[in-house]
């Protein structure tokens, strides 16, 4: 049961409606999720979508590797919709699924690329241990380089707020279903 | 500025991202440090992170002891020294008591006077400590604070997290490497 219910077109104003097509657009004209949420402070859901835009588009980082970054950053929240929203892009940007399952289910995944296993080592690291060690950053940046690193982790830091955000409110994923073992 | 990641320098710098770098300056009427060096680097990416910066500041309905209570006790969580230097002079001039701040510093519960306050401290740390917030404390900060206070308390409050981790992702250190938070 959602903490937050989403609001109805009779209940936005005319701002709310007009980002509420902007931000449902590119997701087949629905929105839900951390949006459907904070729909309800609309200058904060205008610059929070720009940004997630960006993160996805406007950076080095390649699609693959920052959807890999948010399935690591939902499982460490155990974000059900964050999950839900990124597993099949997560698959469909080319991440193995024995990948996908180990990292469900709190595994270590059987990495047969490089750079996929050096996103998923300096992101749970930083989320265990709230830091990175040397061993884990340089190896990071020799691989994926220092900007992607950067970008990387403004990704995986953005897709943590979201986490956040969803499991305080118990955003509900389409169908009531949990992908996330606890 | 110390950390992983040095400044660039004016000469490095394109005219897109000097223009970034003067309106970070103005933001915040200081030096451009903590995080947003390194945003600099990705000025399309840099620009928006500075937006949703002051959105957050200046576009939220909860009260400001509130908000810069959520910063202190997300950086207090992280040990992110960067932005409890920046927040714990804030939170002051916002009203927030100095013993309640000294107590979230040195990683006590604080001896609260003002009930919503307590409130969302309350919150803040069972979502911070636990990964959630169960009904009953959900129910009396939604109650004792109203949906949409509580809606930005707990967006100021994940956004301060997400900045912690990229600066411990970096080792970026406050300035002088001051160190107000014990370990």
């Amino acid at each position: 049961m959602a903490r937050i219910p989403d609001l109805k077109p009779e209940e936005m104003s005319e701002r709310q409606k007009q980002l509420a097509a902007e931000i449902g657009g590119p997701r087949g004209g629905v929105v839900r999720g951390p949006f459907a949420i904070w729909l309800r402070n609309p200058d904060l859901v205008d610059k929070a979508n720009q940004l997630g835009n960006l993160l996805r588009e406007g950076t080095t980082v390649p699609r693959r590797l920052s959807e890999l970054a948010i399935l690591v950053t939902a499982r460490h929240w155990t974000a059900q919709y964050e999950w839900f929203a990124h597993e099949n892009q997560a698959i469909e940007q080319g991440i193995a699924k024995e990948i996908v399952e180990a990292i469900r289910h709190r595994k270590t995944p059987p990495f047969a690329k490089k750079d996929e296993q050096l996103v998923y080592a300096i992101c749970s690291e930083l989320y265990e241990n709230k830091k990175v060690s040397d061993a884990t950053y340089n190896a990071a940046v020799a691989g994926l380089g220092q900007q992607m690193v950067i970008e990387l982790m403004t990704i995986a830091s953005f897709y943590a707020m979201i986490a956040m955000f969803l499991v305080t409110f118990e955003a509900p994923v389409p169908g009531g279903k949990l992908p996330l073992p606890e | 500025m110390g950390g992983r990641i040095p400044d660039l320098t004016s000469e490095e710098m394109s005219e897109r991202q000097k223009a970034l770098y003067a309106a970070m300056a103005s933001s915040f009427r200081g030096p451009v440090q903590g995080p947003f060096p390194l945003w600099v680097r990705n000025p399309e990416v840099g620009a928006q992170a500075l937006e949703m910066v002051k959105a957050l500041r200046d576009k939220t309905s909860v009260a400001r002891p509130l908000r810069e209570l959520a910063i202190l006790v997300a950086a207090r969580r992280f040990r992110a020294q960067y932005p409890w230097h920046i927040h714990a002079p804030l939170a002051k001039a916002a009203g927030l008591p100095e013993d309640v701040i000294e107590a979230i510093r040195t990683g006590r519960r604080p001896n609260f006077a003002a009930p919503d306050q307590e409130t969302a401290y309350t919150a803040l740390t069972e979502l911070l400590d636990k990964g959630r917030i169960g009904d009953a404390t959900y129910e009396a900060a939604e109650k004792a604070l109203g949906r949409e206070a509580l809606l930005d308390l707990v967006g100021v409050a994940s956004f301060y997290t997400g900045l912690a981790l990229f600066l411990g992702a970096f080792e970026v250190p406050a300035p002088d490497n001051a160190q107000p938070l014990p370990a």
